[in-house]
């Protein structure tokens, strides 16, 4: 199972909350990035911490979405 | 050498600003007039991180390098002074008047203040990281700390030194926190959630009188005769624009009215953040004070419109706040309401609130229930969206 990190655009607010949780998964440009991967806890924690809740987290295997 | 864009103010909008312009390729002249003489800082941590005790440094937008190789000149310590917009100049404290060929407004916002507790040392308003870490020295275990106004930043302060064992009696004029926005029942709510965590809350009474000795404020004596005695003073009864720099120019100083972009009346003068009034899709009309998320955006929409770039689409901006380890966020504009339906229980801090007006949907907020806020939002800008005639 492969969890995946996908950022709604439009309501991101390139808080930055995701980037310094998670520097390997998301980079913080006019809005988030996802430019890597890692931990599926680390993944679900930096999703939870977005005050606008803009993280959505995938199963790249199923397309379940996971979180929120 | 061209004249340069000037972004007066230091605060979010205007890092954003900046951001935007040098990420967009605009390779001229920038100049960034901060008040504070920090380096431009996020102020949503002031209240909880920060008040907490972690690291001061964790604040900063960038690390101190970074304006001067994205070649920002940044004037610390330095405020707009005046603005001459038919010369296209404004006038900084540290003497010079800048032709710009754009400007940006974001001077933001200053505490309102409490004319009788003036002259205390151990009174607090919270705005600046200076603010905090003064505020910071006066929170601990068993420590008496009267928090006046419960608006966000009273509310945070007050769950933050909670957490910190410290004593706290939240004291607001109004007959519940935010009710002016939120109503009675969900300020009700937040009333409760403070009472819950041992918070001592008074409410509709104001300070009448302060009882002050060597050391400052001992006590404060309410209107309805209640004596408060405490050890420390915070102050958060709302902000007002800091904005009387533009007195003599024709722009508004309670909030300069902006188009969509950030666009002012007077020509290449933008603004953004609290100093702006852009127009609230909900509210239908121009309101000054939005919130961070609204800051942001603002900030590099109108970097984007000084460079003639299309500023993108613009949504509804969200608000959170953070108290006991509870997300709380929200979106629209309550005021406008006539009927609010609950989703989920109240006492279990697990809720969605929807506002409506003639059945159509004008706010929600979300207490513990971050996973709705993309239905949420996705409701209001529907609603927005409707034509005006359904929208009574």
């Amino acid at each position: 199972m492969t969890w995946v990190a996908v950022i709604d655009e439009d309501a991101c607010a390139a808080h930055g909350d995701c980037a310094e949780i998670a520097p390997e998964v998301f980079e913080i440009d006019d809005v988030a990035r996802v430019v890597g991967t890692g931990p599926e806890g680390l993944l679900l924690a930096a999703a939870e911490a977005c005050p606008s809740t803009a993280i959505r987290i995938v199963d790249g295997d199923s397309g379940d979405q996971l979180y929120p | 050498v061209p004249d340069p864009i000037v972004i007066a103010g230091g605060g979010l909008a205007g890092q954003r600003a900046v951001e935007t312009l040098r990420r967009s390729g605009h390779d001229g002249p920038v100049v960034m007039a901060c008040a504070e003489t920090h380096r431009p800082y996020d102020r949503p941590p002031l209240s909880k991180q920060t008040l907490s005790g972690e690291d001061a440094a964790d604040v900063f937008f960038r690390a101190p390098g970074w304006y001067e190789e994205h070649d920002v000149e940044l004037r610390l310590g330095v405020r707009a002074t005046a603005l001459a917009s038919g010369e296209r100049r404004v006038a900084l404290s540290d003497g010079s008047r800048l032709r710009y060929t754009s400007l940006l407004i974001a001077t933001g916002s200053r505490p309102r203040r409490l004319a009788a507790l003036e002259g205390h040392d151990n009174v607090s308003y919270l705005r600046t990281l200076d603010d905090a870490l003064a505020l910071r020295g006066a929170i601990a275990e068993g420590r008496r700390l009267a928090v006046i106004g419960a608006g966000f930043v009273g509310q945070e302060v007050t769950a933050t030194a909670r957490a910190a064992g410290a004593e706290v009696t939240l004291i607001e004029s109004a007959p519940a926190p935010l009710i002016d926005v939120l109503g009675p029942l969900l300020g009700g709510w937040f009333s409760r959630l403070h009472v819950e965590e041992g918070v001592e809350v008074l409410l509709g009474r104001q300070v009448q009188r302060v009882i002050a000795g060597s050391g400052g404020v001992r006590a404060l004596h309410l209107s309805d005769g209640t004596v408060v005695a405490t050890d420390h003073v915070l102050v958060g009864i709302g902000v007002e624009p800091d904005l009387g720099w533009l007195a003599g120019s024709r722009l508004e100083l309670n909030g300069v009215r902006v188009d969509d972009c950030g666009r002012s009346d007077a020509p290449d003068v933008y603004a953004a953040g609290d100093a702006a009034a852009p127009l609230d899709p909900v509210a239908g009309r121009h309101l000054p004070g939005g919130h961070w998320e609204s800051a942001a955006r603002q900030g590099a929409r109108g970097a984007r419109a000084m460079l003639g770039l299309d500023p993108g689409r613009t949504g509804p901006s969200s608000f959170w706040t953070d108290q006991y380890g509870l997300r709380v966020q929200y979106l629209g504009h309550a005021p406008l309401h006539d009927e609010v339906s609950i989703d989920g229980e109240l006492e279990a801090r697990d809720f969605r609130a929807t506002f409506t007006r003639g059945g159509v949907p004008v706010a929600v907020l979300l207490v513990g229930r971050p996973h709705d806020l993309p239905d949420a939002r996705r409701l209001i800008a529907e609603a927005v969206a409707a034509p005006a005639g359904a929208r009574s």
